[in-house]
């Protein structure tokens, strides 16, 4: 038994996998928060963009952005070859409803930027 | 437990203390020798995790018996209109110190101990990767909670509330030694949540039992995971606001000083940026517990193992986007509320995905009235209460009514008694026997159960309506007429009866220890592996070291106690006096390395006691004193890597079962690489924060810009920059030269250090000579504080440099033995990495300061 | 708006459950909702406890996956979210948006006591005057510590941070008087640092508020 070939590299690799959908909202979150802070100073809610405000459109943005993102991810996850045994398959596993949980999650904890008032 | 467990344990005539060494092998008899903590004052270097976890849950009962008299006194101040005893002066500092002794100096070290005292226990190690570490924290803890209470015992105790809002605890309206007292206080105990942190994190990920992959891990080492990651990221937040508040009070730098660019907001955003977390760094454990106790008292494997992985996953990320509902009135738009009240309606999802999997097990099990069963069906009652009132809190416009009335305080109560206190009273019945090797005497548990219980909704189920009847918290008295006496007097009278119960309970676990009657092992047939071994446990743990392959390892082996205790298991038989244990790949269990846990020692012990130095030589403004008392702490923290390391290869060595394995020494990632890993995430943490705290004040403090901001001098911020690079080039070079000769990299490291001690003369330098009047505005504040982090990591850098030239010098450093090296780029990179941010940062604030004019004002 | 029936306390002064405004009614409505809704989960609970207890066995043939889609994603999902939109679109009806045509009042906190200012450099102190029937903002100006602005039956509280200015909308529907208080710690006074809100005739408001102002500065207590 080698010990080099024990020392899977993959093994903090496949934790951190685990908590990626969930660092994309946190992402989301922190991006959000800032950009609304910031709008709200320098007025870009009084800015027209279209149909909507400067401000409600690059929230919107950032919005699909992190939810392009963590889609992406569950395509990845979906489409790589996952280990079909024990550990490797529980991590799998776990990460993929991780993942699916961190859209969800992102999807209706963001959703609010479509109706309310930006900086009241 | 089958009967061939019964010829290792004594019978029930036997002493009360462990087995005479008669009844042990000698094998045995050499690891009691080589793990067990030395008697007399010798007992103040123990390091060994079963005694350290002991010491905490009993310090930390101290501590919430401290906190239940204070509870008792608020209820006595405001059972009726007229009982008020004290003023204002002493109940703010009753009420304030009931709060800051049940958070800081109860839950967490709670927690803290019974995670210490099962982890090992329950992965089959036979102790933590870091047991100096547990013990330098339970010193911190200690010593630290001393002060607090001290201080309360002079009548100078904080008084500010428990979560300290400037500027009421500013030096102006603060100028007392009391809300120093808390600063200083709480960040010497939070050293403990770090280390245990730190401890936990590379624990549970690298110190298990072999064949033990994530997927067949306790679900306790999940919760626990998820919680000691949360911690690394929490609590720096506090840690910095401690610091920077701390430093605006002695030293004038005004951080949160509105008329000079400070903002009163900046300490509640960092205050609960850690402080919710906190709530579910609290509570995750206890639900932990929840999900080892319950399966097993119902006899019914727990359902949605891999859900309720998920499940807390997704509570510790959720759980730091809630922090802003604590500041729903403070002023913040609308529609950022409602990210905050989103998340915080959200977190109840992954929350009641585990409450149903717990009712799931019970109703596919048989669950009957045993004494710990009665204090988990306390849990879901109480519980579930407190997480309704909860998602009512989260909802934005009923948060702008109930806030800071009496109604937040019940609802925090019903989730902090109901989802820490009472699984813990269930923790205590389930593992009393483990712990003492004794059975309790039930009936008085179930009286207990029923005073607290009872007495516990009495009280808190009518504060609801206290508040909803508008008394605001924090009152140290009130008038009558707004039909507040009855529900206060109730409140009081419930009060008093859940301490009766409390009262009873510590009774009940004092008379067990003493007449209850001795155990069998694995007495609720459990089935994971703290059950084992015979009780109570020795000081090794186990006598070998099991395989695993099933999240049931007892199931599968019922005889698999007294087979470890046979000794046919990994590592049966000691050699050199080395305490050993093995540590296994995070994901797959694989065995990886053997490490050699340290000796008994008082270095921990003195090393908490040269920052007390510290700490009270700043409360008392010695000032003189504090450069001494951490000269003393670096002297000492160098010491202890004395008895750390190799001084030889030594290549494979037998582990037993026809594994050979290499020493922590001779890996290239020991645990101590891992640590310093996570350690650096924690730091990385309170790095950000400081910049959210600068990024904070520019957009939203009042008085910005100031006074115009004076770029750094390019030539001396370059060459800071060109120092921490070289330093980490060199740590580089280091490790890279070993491959020639040890004293190659040697010198390579002798570069690192004068690069590391030149990047702190320069980073002390531009401090003190290009800040010019850093007292006058926050942007200059914060400059210096920048100033003053590059310098205390350049700093550490060289004495990590240096300590590593020692080190090869003393021959602990190989080709093989290269961890030392490799510990320290990690350091060197990052403080090269932060440094560089920090220079951009402030090269940026010159340009960044006058675009605040173009604000709203 | 919503009957105050059944709570003894409801006659209270400064009783959530009593409101005098639509701010105070929105939010003691959404308060009875979730009262209702949080009963009913809580029995669900119990229910299934106590079930598990008596029927020892019963759940044995439930396939897991049930009781994590249905009790964990699906109940609480659906519940949630409803409350979730309700209680935004409550809170959004109660911002101060602009031109409401709100009377316009300065709140200024200072430990330990209240000073209200109004149009023309008019000051109550430790009196709020309002016109009754017609939105008022408040602006709630920090000054020393912070404190916070509340008055518990016209509506939600809106904290005084120091170096800033939050703005709250009130309406009371009849005249008369109401409670107020500072709910944020903020230090030994704390307690004592009450003030009382009258509500006029849209018509007496401008008169009354001269009157008193005129009389003294010290308060019209």
């Amino acid at each position: 038994m080698s010990v080099r070939n024990l020392i899977a590299a993959g093994s903090a690799a496949d934790l951190l996998l685990l908590c990626a959908g969930l660092v994309v909202w946190s992402s989301a979150f922190v991006a959000l928060y800032a950009a609304l802070s910031l709008g709200c100073a320098f007025g870009w809610d009084a800015v027209a963009l279209g149909p909507v405000s400067l401000q409600r459109g690059i929230l919107v943005g950032l919005w699909l952005a992190h939810l392009a993102l963590i889609a992406a991810l569950l395509v990845w996850l979906r489409r790589r070859a996952a280990p079909t045994e024990d550990p490797g398959r529980f991590l799998a596993r776990a990460t993929l409803w991780a993942s699916v949980v961190a859209l969800a999650v992102t999807a209706a904890n963001y959703a609010p930027i479509l109706g309310l008032s930006a900086c009241l | 437990m089958s009967d061939a467990a019964r010829p290792l344990v004594s019978g029930g005539a036997a002493p009360r203390d462990t087995d005479t060494p008669e009844d042990l092998t000698p094998a045995q008899r050499d690891l009691a020798r080589i793990w067990e903590t030395p008697p007399g004052w010798g007992r103040l270097a123990a390091v060994n995790h079963t005694v350290l976890g002991r010491r905490f849950i009993v310090a930390a009962f101290v501590f919430f018996a401290i906190g239940g008299v204070l509870a008792m006194l608020i209820r006595a101040q405001l059972a009726s209109p007229r009982s008020a005893f004290v003023g204002p002066e002493l109940y703010n500092q009753i009420f304030t110190m009931h709060g800051t002794v049940m958070m800081f100096l109860f839950a967490i070290p709670m927690f803290e101990g019974l995670a210490i005292y099962l982890l090992p226990k329950m992965l089959g190690a036979r102790d933590f990767a870091f047991p100096r570490l547990t013990a330098f924290g339970f010193w911190c803890y200690v010593l630290g909670g001393t002060i607090l209470v001290a201080a309360m015992l002079l009548g100078i105790a904080p008084d500010s509330g428990w979560f300290m809002y400037t500027p009421l605890s500013s030096g102006r309206h603060s100028p007392g030694i009391n809300a120093d007292i808390w600063l200083l206080g709480v960040t010497f105990v939070e050293i403990s949540a770090i280390a245990a942190a730190v401890e936990f994190t590379v624990s549970i990920l690298k110190f298990r039992a072999p064949g033990m992959s994530l997927s067949r891990m306790p679900l306790f080492g999940w919760y626990v995971l998820v919680t000691a990651g949360m911690m690394l990221v929490g609590f720096p937040p506090l840690i910095l606001g401690s610091v920077l508040l701390e430093a605006e009070r002695v030293l004038d730098l005004p951080f949160f000083d509105p008329a000079r660019g400070g903002d009163a907001l900046l300490w509640q955003h960092l205050f609960w940026l850690f402080g919710h977390p906190e709530v579910y760094i609290i509570f995750l454990p206890a639900a932990g517990l929840v999900s080892t106790i319950l399966p097993v008292l119902v006899r019914r494997e727990i359902l949605g193992y891999a859900a309720i992985v998920v499940s807390i996953t997704v509570m510790g990320f959720l759980s730091f986007g809630l922090w802003v509902h604590h500041m729903f009135t403070v002023g913040i738009p609308h529609l950022a509320q409602a990210f905050f009240s989103a998340a915080s309606v959200l977190v109840a999802i992954p929350t009641s995905v585990q409450i149903f999997l717990w009712i799931g097990t019970m109703m596919a099990g048989r669950p009957s009235f045993s004494v710990p069963m009665l204090y988990l069906v306390g849990f879901f009652v109480v519980f579930v209460c407190g997480g309704l009132t909860g998602v009512m809190l989260a909802i934005v416009p009923f948060d702008w009514q109930v806030h800071d009335t009496h109604f937040v305080v019940a609802h925090m109560h019903y989730v902090l008694v109901g989802g820490f206190i009472f699984p813990m009273l269930a923790a205590a019945y389930y593992y009393l026997p483990h712990v003492t090797g004794r059975e309790p005497l039930y009936g008085v548990g179930k009286l207990a159960f029923w005073l607290i219980f009872v007495g516990f909704n009495l009280t808190f189920l009518i504060m609801h309506l206290t508040g909803l009847l508008g008394m605001p918290r924090r009152y140290a008295s009130f008038p009558t007429g707004y039909g507040w006496d009855w529900p206060n007097l109730i409140s009081s009278v419930g009060g008093f009866i859940t301490t009766a119960g409390f009262a009873l309970f510590a009774i009940d676990m004092l008379f067990q220890l003493r007449f209850g009657r001795r155990t069998k092992p694995d007495p609720w047939g459990a089935e994971t592996l703290e059950w084992a071994m015979p009780l109570r446990p020795r000081a090794y743990a186990f006598a070998s070291l099991p395989t695993v392959s099933s999240r049931t390892p007892l199931r599968d082996a019922p005889g698999l106690g007294a087979a470890l205790e046979r000794g046919e298991g990994h590592l049966a038989t000691p050699r050199n006096r080395w305490q050993e244990t093995l540590v296994v790949d995070m994901a797959s269990g694989e065995p990886e390395h053997i490490a050699i846990l340290p000796r008994p020692t008082i270095l921990p012990l003195l090393t908490a006691l040269a920052i007390a130095g510290i700490v009270l030589a700043l409360l008392f403004k010695l000032f003189w004193l504090a450069p001494a008392a951490a000269a003393a702490m670096v002297v000492l923290l160098l010491l202890w890597s004395r008895d750390a390391g190799q001084r030889q290869d030594h290549g494979l060595l037998d582990a037993g079962r026809g594994l050979a394995l290499p020493l922590h020494a001779e890996v290239a990632r020991p645990a101590s690489w891992w640590g310093v890993v996570f350690l650096l995430a924690a730091d990385a943490t309170a790095f950000a924060s400081l910049v959210f705290g600068a990024l904070f004040l520019w957009l939203v403090a009042p008085g910005w810009p100031g006074p115009e901001v004076v770029p750094l001098p390019p030539a001396k911020a370059l060459a800071l920059a060109a120092a921490v690079l070289a330093a980490a080039v060199a740590g580089r070079a280091a490790v890279a030269a070993l491959r020639r000769s040890v004293p190659a990299a040697a010198l390579a490291l002798w570069a690192a250090a004068v690069a590391e001690a030149a990047a702190l003369g320069l980073a002390l330098w531009l401090m003190l000579a290009d800040v010019p009047a850093p007292t006058s505005h926050a942007s200059l504040a914060m400059t210096a504080a920048f100033l003053a982090f590059v310098a205390l990591h350049a700093g550490i850098g060289a004495v990590l440099a240096a300590l590593g030239v020692w080190r090869c010098v003393a021959g602990y450093v190989s080709v093989r033995r290269a961890a030392d090296l490799r510990i320290g780029v990690l350091w060197h990179d990052y403080t090269a990495a932060t440094a560089l941010l920090s220079l951009v940062f402030l090269a940026a604030l010159p340009w960044l300061v006058p675009l605040r004019s173009l604000a709203r004002p | 708006m919503i009957p105050a029936i059944g709570v003894g306390g409801c006659a209270g002064k400064l009783s959530i459950l009593d409101p005098a405004g639509p701010a105070a009614g929105a939010t003691a409505l959404l308060w009875w909702v979730m009262l209702a809704g949080a009963t009913a989960s809580f029995l669900l609970v119990v229910a299934l406890v106590a079930v598990a207890f008596l029927r020892p066995g019963i759940g044995a043939g439930i396939p897991p996956r049930r009781w994590l889609v249905w009790g964990g994603l699906a109940f609480p999902g659906t519940v949630l979210a409803a409350l979730l939109v309700f209680a935004l679109a409550t809170g959004e009806r109660l911002l101060p948006h602009p031109g409401s045509g709100a009377t316009v009042v300065e709140a200024v906190p200072e430990q330990w006591a209240w000073t209200f200012r109004y149009a023309g450099g008019r000051e109550t102190r430790d009196i709020l005057h309002l016109p009754a029937g017609r939105p008022v903002d408040v602006r709630v100006i920090g000054t020393d510590v912070i404190h916070s602005f509340w008055v518990p039956r016209l509506g939600g509280k809106v904290d005084a941070i120091p170096g800033h200015v939050n703005t709250i909308r009130l309406r009371a529907d009849r005249p008369g008087r109401y409670g107020g208080v500072c709910s944020e710690f903020c230090g030994t006074g704390h307690t004592s640092m009450t003030f009382t809100a009258v509500a006029h005739e849209a018509g007496a408001f401008e008169e009354a508020v001269s009157a008193a102002s005129g009389t003294s500065l010290e308060g019209t207590r």
